[in-house]
């Protein structure tokens, strides 16, 4: 019977799922991208030995990772039009900024840790053989470092993309702001909280098994 | 003297309160194949990197061609990719084919084309043994053939002087000589070398000159016949007697 009920919701509330589907894929792809870039500097940061810089680097990382994200996302929802008034800044795109901010903080630990796993001697050795700094860093040791950061980097993203349920917090368009949409219009709530939990179970499966091929093309090189 | 390549002045270098180095000057000159001895802990793998600055001095100069090296204005990129390294540990880059890992640095500092750059680097490995394995991984690759790699590796910057930080001492015993052979050669060719090794007999061979070094200081240096038959620091007499 219940599934039966799902299913027949499902028909008839497609298009208001896909269309949150649609909002958490994008969500989580801006939040990646945007917080795997803004991680590697922060990354580069922390290890980098100019004293001040590298306290900012670690205060960031530590004030992210040691209050909640609903908290993080509340602050900038209020504090980021108050700050920028000029900007116009919409509710998507404050809270999609508080979720980069966030995950970069993450995915930042990640990066350093594979980049400290990368063997001493091949920092020496693309020295020695008159690399500049920057060619060291990107030719030699980032290279090696994405394969062992593949892996963690894996749960992050899977992580992530859970994480994007938060924005429903401010109704933005996503999955489980869909389930509060259709819960309010037909009041089968666990029905559709199971379609919601369907699609976030495949949608993470699919990206641990792209992940995976990743993983595996990298180690074939090696 | 105009024939200096490397010369240093008072070189010191701290780690913590452990004082590695407490001193060293010497000239290298062009052309001279030194070897380094000396008891394990005894700075000399200390004081070979910082000819090119893998460390740096705690006080005092390192001079490559006559300029100041040391000072912290100089790019170091560009001295270093005139003098080449050779290590322990091969360090050579295990995600790059024996080919890329030549060819890496010619081409993004010096610009040569990818198609001249794999010709020199071909005839590089060819000098070695090693040009059927040119697509291959290093990790595909014995000790001996990696380290023959990082050796080439370093000749294909057109180094005007090659250091050795105790090459062969991670190999399996039967190809220390492969490496030894190859070092042997390009000591043939004439090029500037500095050795630190353990293989006494080596040193002896292929050296024009011994330096010693214990506790940070260079104790006796000398011609290799004069310094392993006549050594005259008791320092250097007590090392000797012990691995010869």
């Amino acid at each position: 019977m219940f599934f039966v009920k799902t299913y027949k919701l499902w028909l008839k509330y497609q298009a208001v799922f896909l269309r949150g589907l649609g909002g958490t894929l994008v969500i989580s792809a801006i939040t990646l991208l945007f917080g795997s870039i803004l991680g590697l500097i922060v990354a580069v940061l922390r290890m980098c030995k100019v004293k001040p810089l590298n306290a900012i680097a670690t205060g960031y990382v530590e004030l992210l990772r040691g209050t909640p994200v609903l908290l993080q996302l509340y602050f900038f929802w209020i504090g980021l039009p108050k700050l920028f008034p000029g900007l116009g800044l919409s509710d998507m795109q404050s809270v999609v900024c508080a979720l980069i901010i966030n995950s970069s903080a993450y995915i930042s630990e990640i990066i350093r840790a594979g980049i400290g796993a990368v063997d001493q001697g091949q920092w020496e050795a693309a020295r020695s053989i008159g690399l500049s700094e920057k060619n060291v860093f990107m030719r030699v040791i980032l290279p090696q470092a994405v394969k062992n950061i593949l892996p963690a980097m894996g749960n992050e993203f899977v992580s992530t993309v859970k994480g994007t349920s938060l924005a429903s917090t401010f109704f933005l368009p996503e999955l489980i702001t869909s389930y509060k949409t259709v819960q309010s219009a037909t009041f089968l709530a666990l029905q559709s909280l199971t379609i919601v939990g369907i699609i976030y179970f495949l949608l993470d499966l699919v990206l641990s098994w792209l992940l995976g091929i990743f993983e595996r093309r990298l180690q074939e090189s090696d | 003297m105009t024939d200096e390549i490397i010369r240093t002045e008072d070189l010191t270098k701290n780690f913590g309160k452990l004082e590695v180095l407490k001193g060293i000057s010497t000239v290298i000159r062009r052309g001279e194949v030194v070897s380094i001895i000396g008891p394990s802990g005894g700075g000399k793998s200390t004081f070979l990197r910082c000819l090119n600055l893998l460390e740096q001095p705690t006080s005092g100069k390192v001079f490559f061609d006559g300029e100041d090296i040391t000072n912290k204005k100089k790019n170091i990129a560009q001295y270093r990719r005139k003098i080449g390294m050779v290590f322990q540990n091969f360090n050579v880059f295990p995600n790059m084919t024996v080919l890329e890992n030549i060819t890496l640095a010619p081409m993004l500092e010096k610009k040569i084309p990818k198609a001249q750059a794999e010709d020199e680097a071909r005839a590089l490995l060819d000098r070695v043994n090693l040009l059927d394995k040119e697509n291959e991984y290093p990790r595909k690759l014995s000790g001996g053939q990696k380290q023959r790699l990082s050796i080439v590796r370093a000749l294909a910057m057109q180094p005007e002087v090659m250091l050795f930080d105790e090459p062969t001492s991670a190999l399996d015993p039967e190809m220390v000589k492969e490496v030894l052979n190859v070092i042997n050669d390009l000591v043939n060719t004439g090029m500037t070398c500095v050795i630190v090794t353990h293989e006494m007999g080596f040193a002896r061979n292929v050296s024009n000159r011994i330096v010693f070094i214990s506790d940070g200081i260079i104790k006796e240096e000398g011609s290799p016949e004069t310094l392993f038959a006549s050594p005259r620091d008791p320092a250097t007499r007590r090392f000797l007697s012990m691995v010869m």
